[in-house]
C-alpha cells in the first residue's frame, strides 16, 4: 500500500498530508510550511540517467589523465591514478595502495554500476528482489563520500608541497575530472528515488 | 473506501503552480557539458600529439618511457613513449612522441643525442642531468623531407645547424693530442673548434673537420696556414733552446691555431669545405712554400743501414727535400741488389735560379741538371752521425768524378751515385790491398831463397878455404910481431945500443946548446976565439975551417 494508491501526498518536510490533486503537471507546494509536494522525486530516473551518464564520461579522463604533476628539480612526473596505486604496490606499501584503490577506483566503480543497475531493473520493472536492490542504494548512499579521498590528498598535496625550483606538485586535469565524477555520482544517488524501486512491487498488493 | 474519501473531503487542495513549465529537462546540459569536456580534451590531445619518431640508440642509460623528454635549447619539444630493443638486439629503439608544435623535428637531418653528464679536461657539461636525469637533445634540420626513424648520435654534436660560420677540412697524419671539440684559435682568440675527425679509406692520415664562427672565417684565406697549437715545442737553434708554447690552456686542451704567412700576398676568402694541411707547429707553418716537388732516383750498392724514409737530402749543405722510400733493386745482368732510394726535392730551394730556369722552357730544367751532372754532381749517403748511425742523402759536386750516362728525360730523375767519404777510404784501402794482391810475392820469396841459399854456399867456401889461409896468415903476422917485440925489449943488444946513441946525441945536442948561448954573449969569439979557454984547442980546431 502506497501513499500514491490512496490519492494522498505527504509533506517531506512537516509531515501534513494532503489530497492528490488531478493537475500532475503542475507543481505543487505544501499549504503549511511552503515545501515542495511531490509523490516521487521529481523526474529521478531521467536526472539520475543524466548524472550517471555524465559521470561515466568524465571518468575516462579521470583515470586516463594524470591527476598530479610531482615536479622535482627539471624533471616532471606525472601519475594517473592507476598508476599511484601500482606503485605504491610495488613500493611495498599494500595496506595503502588497498585503501587508495578502493577510495578511488572501487568506489565510484561501484557506485557508477550499482546506479545504472538500479535505473535499469527500475526501467525494465523486475518485480524481484526489491529489498536486496534498496540495500544495494543505502550502501552507495554511505560509501560515496569515502571517494573524496583522492581530492583531499591531491589538495593538501599541491598546497604543501611547493618548493618552487626544488620541489612542486601541481594538480593535473584527472583530479578535476575526477572530483566531477564523484559530485555527479553523489547527485546521482541524491536524484533517485528508492521507492520507485517499490513502485511495481505487486506482491505487497 | 468510503471511510477514505469521507476523510479526502475535509482535506485542503494544494495550491497549483502558476508559471508556466519548460518541457525539456534542463538536466541533460550536465551529461551534454561532460560529453563536451571529454570530447574537447580528445581533440586537445590530437592537436598537440605531434609525429612520433624512433631514434636507434646503442644503449638506453638513463632513459626511461614516459619520463625523460626531448629538450631543444631546452625547450621540452616530446616525451619518450616507449623503449624497445631492436630486432637484431643491437640497438635499442627508442619511440618518441613530438608536440605538435615540434614536427619540423621530424624533418630528415634533424639529430639526437642523449644528453648526459660529461666531465673532460674541457669542461664538465650537462651537470643538470646530475640531478634531473638524462634527456634526449635534439638539433633542428633544416630539410623539409619528413623522417621517422633517426640515428641517435653517441655524442652531442660539435656543430648545430643553426649555428653560422664555415667549416673547412684539415689534413693531418697524426691527430696527436686534438679531439673532437677541441679550440681554433686565431691570434689567441677563439674562434671556433674541431667538429669531427676521421681516417681516411687507406688509414694513412686523418681528416678532421673544423668550424669557424662568422665572422671570423674571413680571416681565412686561401693560402692560410693551420697548424697544431698544443703541447710545447722545443727548437734548439743558434741563440740556444727555444720553446714555443700556446697558452697554458692550449698546451693542456690542445687546438689549433691559423694565421696567414707574414709578407704574403693577401688571398681571397677561402670557400668553406675548402682543404688545408695542418703544420706540426707554427714554425713549420709559417716557413714560405717548398715549391713543387720533384723526385729523384738514386742507386746505390753500397748498403744503406740508417738511411730512412724522411731523411734529409742536402744540395751543398742545404735542406733540399727528404727521402721517400728506400728499396732494393735487383740487377739481373751482375745479380746484384743495389739499394734504389726515392727521394723528393724542391728544386724552389735553389732560389733565383730555379725562377729563372722555370722561366725559360720546359727542357731547361733537364738540361741545366745535365750540365750539373757533367761537372760532377753526385749523390752520396753518409752517416750523419757515427753514434746513431743515421744518414743522409748528400747532394755534391765530385771531383775527378768518373763520367756517367745521364738521361733527364725519364721520371723519375736517375741521380748518379757516389760512395760516402767514409766508403772511398774504404775503396781505396781495397785498391791498395788489390795492389799488394797482384804483387808476385811468391816469385820474389822464391829469388830471396835462392840467394840466401847462395850466400850460404859463398860463406861455407869462405869457411873452408879463406879461412885456414888467412889463419896461417895471421899465424906469420903473430911469429913477426913477436920477433919485432923481442928485437925490442930492453935487454936486446939493439935497445941497448939505440939508448946509447940517444944519449950521446942528446949530450951533443947540449952541447951545442951550450955553445949557442956562449956565442949570443961573446960573438966575437968567433973570430978571436976564446981567450984563455982551456977548451982553445976545440976552439982552435973549430976555427980551421975559418982559416
Amino acid at each position: 500500500m502506497r501513499s500514491a494508491d490512496l490519492s494522498l501526498l505527504p509533506c517531506h518536510s512537516c509531515g501534513l498530508v494532503c489530497r492528490k490533486q488531478p493537475h500532475t503537471e503542475k507543481r505543487l507546494y505544501c499549504p503549511r510550511c511552503g515545501s515542495r509536494l511531490h509523490h516521487r522525486k521529481p523526474k529521478s530516473q531521467s536526472r539520475t540517467l543524466a548524472y550517471l551518464i555524465a559521470a561515466i564520461i568524465l571518468y575516462i579522463p579521470a583515470n586516463v589523465m594524470p591527476i598530479m604533476y610531482t615536479q622535482k628539480l627539471s624533471s616532471v612526473q606525472s601519475h594517473t591514478i592507476l598508476g599511484g596505486v601500482v606503485q605504491l604496490w610495488n613500493g611495498g606499501a599494500m595496506d595503502l595502495a588497498i585503501i587508495v584503490f578502493t577510495a578511488s577506483i572501487l568506489v565510484p566503480v561501484t557506485k557508477l554500476v550499482v546506479l545504472s543497475y538500479l535505473l535499469f531493473t527500475i526501467r525494465r520493472g523486475s518485480a524481484q528482489n526489491h529489498l536486496r536492490n534498496t540495500r544495494l542504494y543505502r550502501a552507495v548512499e554511505r560509501i560515496g563520500r569515502w571517494s573524496m579521498l583522492d581530492l583531499y590528498v591531491v589538495t593538501l598535496l599541491t598546497s604543501l608541497v611547493s618548493f618552487h625550483t626544488l620541489a612542486n606538485i601541481r594538480a593535473g586535469f584527472g583530479i578535476f575530472a575526477f572530483a566531477a565524477v564523484v559530485v555527479l555520482t553523489m547527485l546521482a544517488s541524491m536524484s533517485f528515488d528508492p521507492r520507485l524501486i517499490w513502485d511495481r512491487n505487486k506482491t505487497n498488493e | 473506501m468510503n471511510d477514505d474519501n469521507a476523510h479526502q473531503e475535509q482535506l485542503p487542495e494544494p495550491a497549483v503552480e502558476t508559471r508556466p513549465r519548460l518541457r525539456l529537462s534542463l538536466i541533460w546540459v550536465v551529461p551534454l557539458i561532460a560529453a563536451l569536456v571529454a570530447l574537447s580534451l580528445i581533440v586537445k590531445h590530437y592537436v598537440e600529439t605531434g609525429p612520433s619518431i624512433t631514434i636507434e640508440f646503442n644503449d638506453a642509460q638513463g632513459l626511461t618511457a614516459g619520463k625523460t623528454e626531448v629538450k631543444y635549447k631546452d625547450v621540452i619539444i616530446g616525451e619518450v613513449s616507449n623503449i624497445k630493443i631492436s630486432q637484431n638486439y643491437n640497438h635499442v629503439l627508442v619511440h618518441v612522441t613530438l608536440k605538435s608544435e615540434a614536427a619540423r623535428f621530424a624533418s630528415k637531418d634533424t639529430r639526437y643525442w642523449v644528453v648526459r653528464p660529461r666531465v673532460g679536461i674541457w669542461g664538465v657539461s650537462g651537470l643538470g642531468t646530475l640531478l634531473s636525469g638524462s634527456y634526449i637533445g635534439a638539433d633542428i634540420g633544416k630539410s623539409k623531407q619528413t623522417k621517422h626513424h633517426f640515428k641517435g648520435l653517441e655524442n652531442p654534436p660539435a656543430l648545430t645547424h643553426n649555428s653560422s660560420g664555415s667549416t673547412y677540412t684539415l689534413m693531418v697524419s697524426n691527430l696527436k693530442s686534438l679531439h673532437i671539440g677541441s679550440p681554433v684559435y686565431y691570434r689567441g682568440v677563439k674562434v671556433g673548434r674541431i667538429v669531427d675527425s676521421d681516417l681516411n679509406d687507406k688509414g694513412t692520415s686523418v681528416t678532421m673537420r673544423i668550424f669557424v664562427e662568422s665572422p671570423y672565417d674571413d680571416f681565412v684565406r686561401r693560402n692560410t696556414r693551420f697548424w697544431n697549437a698544443s703541447g710545447l715545442h722545443f727548437s734548439m737553434g743558434p741563440n740556444g733552446l727555444k720553446v714555443n708554447t700556446g697558452s697554458m690552456l692550449m698546451v693542456l686542451l690542445g687546438g689549433i691555431a691559423f694565421q696567414s704567412q707574414p709578407h704574403a700576398p693577401v688571398h681571397g676568402k677561402a670557400h668553406s669545405g675548402a682543404t688545408f694541411t695542418l703544420y706540426e707547429n707554427k714554425n713549420k707553418a709559417m716557413k714560405t712554400a717548398l715549391g713543387p716537388a720533384f723526385t729523384l732516383r738514386m742507386k746505390f750498392s753500397q748498403t744503406l743501414r740508417g738511411l730512412s724514409t724522411g731523411a734529409p737530402v742536402l744540395f751543398r749543405g742545404v735542406k733540399f727535400g727528404r727521402v721517400e722510400s728506400v728499396h732494393l733493386g735487383y740487377d739481373p745482368e751482375t745479380h746484384d741488389f743495389p739499394q734504389i732510394v726515392k727521394a723528393e726535392v724542391h728544386p724552389m730551394r735553389l732560389g733565383r735560379i730555379y725562377t729563372h730556369i722555370q722561366q725559360l722552357d720546359q727542357q731547361s730544367g733537364k738540361k741545366f741538371l745535365q750540365i750539373l751532372v757533367k761537372k760532377g754532381l753526385r749523390a752520396r749517403a753518409p752517416k750523419s752521425s757515427l753514434f746513431t748511425g743515421a744518414r743522409y742523402i748528400s747532394l755534391d759536386f765530385v771531383s775527378n768524378a768518373s763520367p756517367v750516362d745521364f738521361h733527364p728525360g725519364v721520371h723519375p730523375v736517375d741521380i748518379p751515385t757516389a760512395g760516402s767519404s767514409l766508403s772511398q777510404i774504404k775503396v781505396r784501402i781495397a785498391d791498395i790491398l788489390k795492389k799488394v794482391d797482384a804483387l808476385p810475392l811468391k816469385e820474389m820469396s822464391d829469388n830471396i831463397n835462392t840467394t840466401i841459399k847462395r850466400t850460404n854456399q859463398t860463406l861455407k867456401h869462405l869457411n873452408g878455404q879463406l879461412l885456414p889461409q888467412v889463419e896461417n896468415d895471421l899465424k906469420a903476422m903473430k911469429t913477426t910481431l913477436e920477433t919485432l917485440n923481442s928485437g925490442l925489449s930492453e935487454s936486446s943488444p939493439l935497445r941497448r945500443n939505440l939508448s946509447d946513441t940517444l944519449n950521446q946525441i942528446n949530450r951533443a945536442a947540449q952541447s951545442l946548446k951550450t955553445l949557442g948561448n956562449y956565442l949570443s954573449r961573446n960573438p966575437q969569439s968567433v973570430i978571436m976565439g976564446k981567450p984563455g979557454d982551456p977548451s982553445s984547442e976545440y976552439q982552435g980546431n973549430l976555427q980551421e975551417p975559418k982559416q
